[in-house]
């Protein structure tokens, strides 16, 4: 049997790529989230939550919409790079950044809420500047959070199906990640080939998810090294 | 004057902050007041932790505040230590690694500030230990090491003894006195507790409803409140409100009584000390009442009266004195002298532009500590 692997490489790609960027934008935004008294709070929070309660098909029509040759975010990147958002590797990238947003962003804003945040005014007091404070104080006290953020965002976006297939269509080396694959080759009844990506995957999602249910010793000495 | 000024008006939500007050270098002040009087948001204000809606903060001489100038000095940026209700150590550190934080310089020179700081407040052996595995002492301890590593000039203490146990109060009360004394730093320690207040404080402050309305030595404060709510906050239980103001006398439905020197048109009520109360015999002499209870209060008796509205009065006599029983009836006489008129409602203030010139020349004035 010979499978190709370009699917698992493909979506492996898309997962990490996807998780840095919602790294960037959720950290600040979860921050904010967890420390705003605006009126404004609370359609931020439901907006956010969107992709938990759509369809996948539902938000991927509308991504295709938005993103495509005649939607407004889609003209724009054509009249900056010169060829269209849709159906390419960067368009499932930001697809996949909509659709795992909340993935990342609620436990962050959950560990952000639950932190203690006398210690960080007192990093302050101390002359400890942002940059240090957040390494120092904060980073150690919502990494549990950020685990979990980062493993969800990486899982949901391994295993997202309906929103790649609407906005990235199926294309081989390209847009085709493992969902996409094992789908077609379902239907075209190889059953060997689809048993293996399926296993990958399994495989993938469980490597991905076993982080957050250890408590091992190794592990904690491993955030004391990221966040001494 | 070495210390902190503070001028300013915070707004947060309903309520407002509105201080103008100067607190002197190398003096401890306390601050009392009851809870939501705005303390703990004072010591925010003067670390950076809060923003003013305008005013200024000035720490001897440097502006850290001012809104005019749209100048915030980043609370980073600020020599102030901060020591917190609880704490606020970081657990996922060792009990070194908290007081070498703020520390600057190279790891030797922090090294060795550390093991200074672990001797002196009696921490040698738990260095490597986490502050979670610690008593409650222990833990505040190493806060003030923490607070005091950093050698600031404004040290602000927020409710530090809250925590403790009273039998670790007094050892703590001294090991703060003795860092705190031999620099020149300014020291703020808010609390509600009026005896932490008395045994550590040179001055005190006693804020209500935002408002410093007493400020001055601790000595002055605990003989004459000047205002009716720092009376109440120091324990005062002896208050009867005035009505009217005639020369040296004034007078309620209480009764009236003369004072030794004019009394004030500003006086809302008059206060005075149970112990400075005398009871008389003749119900004629002084202000006619009832006695309602005999307690015995440490070494003290206290007779409490009701005078003839129902207002009651309470007196101190030595323990072995003699004291009239329960339904006897008395004069209470108010010795002007030891009386004090109280204001109401009204703050501490410094006059216009007085911040310009807190790095000048100490001296006394209504609001600030020479």
């Amino acid at each position: 049997m010979n499978v190709d692997m370009s699917p698992f490489a493909l979506s492996v790609q898309l997962a990490a790529m996807t998780l840095s960027v919602l790294l960037v934008i959720g950290l600040p935004l979860a921050w904010w989230l967890s420390m705003t008294k605006s009126p404004y709070k609370p359609v931020i929070e439901a907006i956010n939550a969107l992709p938990l309660v759509l369809p996948p098909t539902v938000l991927g029509f509308y991504l295709l919409v938005f993103l495509g040759p005649q939607g407004w975010a889609g003209r724009m990147w054509v009249s900056v790079f010169g060829h269209p958002l849709t159906f390419t590797f960067t368009g499932l990238v930001v697809a996949s950044c909509i659709y795992s947003l909340p993935f990342v962003v609620q436990p962050l804003q959950g560990a952000f809420e639950r932190l203690d945040r006398r210690t960080v005014e007192a990093s302050l007091t101390l002359g400890a500047g942002w940059p240090r404070t957040f390494v120092r104080v904060i980073l150690p006290q919502v990494r549990h959070g950020l685990l979990t953020a980062c493993v969800l965002g990486f899982a949901h976006t391994i295993g997202e199906f309906g929103v790649v297939l609407m906005v990235g269509g199926n294309i081989p080396g390209e847009t085709q990640v493992l969902s996409i694959a094992i789908y077609e080759h379902v239907e075209a009844l190889d059953y060997a080939a689809a048993g293996s990506l399926s296993l990958m995957l399994v495989v993938l999602s469980f490597l991905g998810l076993l982080p957050l249910y250890t408590n091992s010793r190794k592990r904690r000495r491993l955030l004391r090294e990221v966040a001494p | 004057m070495r210390g902190v000024c503070v001028q300013a008006t915070l707004q947060q939500g309903p309520f407002e902050l509105d201080v103008q007050a100067g607190f002197s270098g190398g003096a401890v002040t306390a601050i009392l007041g009851g809870s939501g009087a705005g303390k703990s948001t004072l010591l925010r204000l003067i670390a950076g932790l809060e923003k003013p809606k305008r005013g200024q903060v000035a720490v001897n001489g440097d502006l850290w505040v001012d809104t005019a100038q749209k100048l915030f000095m980043a609370p980073q940026r600020r020599s102030v230590g901060f020591m917190f209700q609880d704490y606020a150590l970081f657990d996922h550190m060792s009990v070194a690694a908290n007081i070498a934080y703020g520390l600057k310089g190279s790891r030797d020179v922090r090294a060795r500030a550390v093991s200074r700081w672990l001797k002196r407040m009696q921490l040698d052996k738990l260095g490597e230990r986490s502050p979670k595995t610690l008593s409650g002492g222990q833990r505040q301890r190493v806060a003030l090491a923490r607070a005091l590593a950093t050698d600031p000039s404004v040290l602000l203490m927020d409710e530090p003894f809250s925590a403790i146990d009273a039998h670790l109060k007094t050892q703590l009360l001294d090991d703060v006195l003795e860092v705190v004394r031999d620099r020149k730093r300014c020291v703020l320690m808010v609390t509600h507790n009026v005896f932490e207040a008395r045994a550590i404080a040179d001055n005190i402050g006693v804020m209500a409803g935002g408002r410093l309305v007493r400020l001055g030595r601790a000595d002055e404060v605990f003989d004459d409140p000047r205002a009716y709510e720092a009376a109440q906050m120091i324990g005062w239980r002896n208050l009867l409100p005035v009505v009217w103001v005639s020369g040296n006398r004034l007078g309620g439905a209480w009764g009236a009584l003369d004072l030794d020197r004019a009394a004030s048109i500003d006086a809302a009520w008059i206060g005075i000390r149970p112990e400075r109360i005398r009871i008389e015999a003749a119900p004629g002499a002084g202000l006619p009442s009832t006695v309602t209870a005999v307690r015995e209060i440490g070494p003290v008796r206290e007779v409490e009266c009701v005078l003839g509205n129902g207002m009651r009065l309470s007196a101190h006599k030595a323990w072995d004195a003699p004291v009239p029983a329960p339904g006897t009836r008395v004069g209470l006489v108010l010795p002007g002298e030891h009386v004090r008129t109280l204001v109401e409602g009204r703050s501490v203030s410094l006059g216009e532009g007085e911040i310009d010139r807190c790095d000048g020349p100490r001296r006394q004035r209504e609001g600030t500590l020479a």
